[in-house]
């Protein structure tokens, strides 16, 4: 299955990411990022379905929550 | 025995602690925030889990604003220095904790001034004192909610609604008083609320927070530079909260138990929590009122669980040494607050605290003041 990575500032961040999502019925997972993903080492993420991404993105901008770029593992970043 | 000592620390505590430390040892063994693998996972979420409770138990919706520390000390270290502004001025009470105290002192190395204001009288005289101390460069505030020593509880509603007024900081160490009392850190105005959660939040001592309201992380100077598990390149700390002000590995397992103590007096009900430990410490002190060879102190201040007095006839140390041969924990002496004894105007050695808790009951109650007449009459 095709997943989705969002990226967040911290693991703070993505917890709280992920929390909102799976409140909306959306599973997700916090995961570490590759430093091809962010240009750093030492990054949080949230991985989720491919699916459920046009889902998550509405929850996210309707929540008080940070994220940073949506990013297809096939790696098209949105 | 009779545990008379929670102002210090909160004993016993609700069995559901010891479930919650029993449940952080087995299942969270990771470090939080760091790997990516099932251990931190699980103790990533057990910490989030424990900003949520927290931030809902003082009615924050931003979880991310519960910064954990070891204890309140630190946490009033963290959010006083880290909010203090160069060259400014910083009011503290005149009941302040040497972690108030000392801290603002320290502060004067860095050309920050502070100065005292009253309180005791009435909440109108505490905030007459305010508005004579402040100064132009005043940029904070700092306010213990409930004293530790005697059952005074300041104004801190009215305090906030100052601060916002004159555009300063206010800081609230909410030691003796998160738990025994519903606070809403928006209806206080408090910028930083600093407590412990081995007290009123009943989890094991090595645990503490400060939960911060509509301030910009940037704005807060770090006090601990070190690890973030974000970012590591960086020279600085994270400009975002919690994560810029938790420099190294937390102190797990207590703040595990804190977030089963917040849940537990959700469960019961802070306030309701608050009346019976005053309830008891009211009891306490009528008798105490009525017994010869004791002095009580602060008679007339009935906001919390604290009762101060002294024997006439010997040191306050060795009243307290004769209670715990009977078998009662109390503390003597200047409890950490030098500033609020002088306050309050006690012997230069200090007085004894009993301070009740909620597990305490009436009769424990009958026996502390049976053994406290009976030194009193010089029987011992």
């Amino acid at each position: 299955m095709k997943r989705c990575l969002i990226t967040a500032v911290t693991n703070t961040a993505a917890l709280k990411i992920q929390y909102a999502f799976e409140k909306n019925g959306i599973n997700a997972e916090v995961v570490r990022l590759p430093a091809r993903y962010t240009g750093a080492g030492c990054a949080f993420g949230v991985e989720i379905s491919e699916a459920d991404e046009f889902k998550a993105y509405k929850v996210l901008s309707v929540s008080d929550v940070s994220y940073g770029k949506f990013i297809r593992t096939d790696g098209n970043i949105r | 025995m009779i545990y008379l000592d929670n102002a210090a620390t909160s004993f016993p505590k609700p069995a559901s602690i010891y479930g919650a430390l029993n449940k952080c040892l087995n299942e969270c063994q990771g470090n939080p925030g760091r790997g990516g693998h099932l251990p931190s996972r699980m103790a990533s979420k057990a910490l989030y889990e424990a900003r949520l409770s927290l931030s809902e138990l003082f009615h924050s919706s931003t979880p991310e604003n519960v910064v954990f520390t070891h204890n309140a000390t630190e946490a009033l270290n963290t959010a006083i220095k880290g909010l203090a502004k160069k060259n400014s001025h910083i009011l503290i009470s005149d009941i302040e904790h040497n972690s108030v105290r000392r801290a603002v002192i320290k502060l004067q190395e860095e050309k920050i001034e502070y100065s005292i204001y009253k309180t005791g009288e009435n909440a109108s005289k505490t905030l007459d004192s305010v508005r004579q101390n402040i100064r132009p460069n005043t940029c904070m505030l700092v306010a213990c909610h409930k004293s530790n020593i005697c059952s005074r509880e300041l104004p801190i509603a009215a305090l906030g609604r100052l601060c916002k007024k004159y555009g300063i900081y206010f800081v609230v160490d909410a030691s003796q008083s998160a738990g025994s009392c519903d606070i809403d850190i928006n209806k206080i105005y408090a910028d930083a609320l600093c407590a412990p959660g081995h007290k009123g939040l009943y989890g094991i001592m090595g645990g503490g927070f400060i939960l911060f309201n509509n301030v910009e992380a940037e704005k807060i100077s770090t006090v601990f530079e070190g690890g973030s598990g974000v970012n590591s390149k960086d020279d600085e700390m994270p400009n975002v909260l919690p994560e810029r002000l938790e420099a190294g590995t937390l102190p797990l397992p207590a703040i595990c138990t804190m977030r089963a103590g917040a849940d537990f007096v959700k469960k019961v009900g802070a306030d309701r929590i608050g009346e019976k430990e005053r309830a008891l410490m009211m009891r306490a002190k009528d008798m105490l009122l009525h017994t010869k060879g004791i002095e009580v102190y602060c008679p007339d201040e009935n906001d919390g669980c604290i009762l101060l007095f002294n024997f006439k006839n010997i040191d306050c140390e060795d009243g307290a040494a004769l209670l715990d041969k009977s078998g009662i924990c109390v503390r003597a002496g200047l409890h950490c607050s030098p500033l609020a004894h002088n306050s309050i105007q006690t012997p230069m050695g200090g007085a004894v605290r009993a301070s009740f808790g909620y597990f305490n009951s009436p009769r424990e109650v009958e026996l502390f003041y049976k053994e406290v007449k009976r030194i009193a009459c010089g029987v011992y």
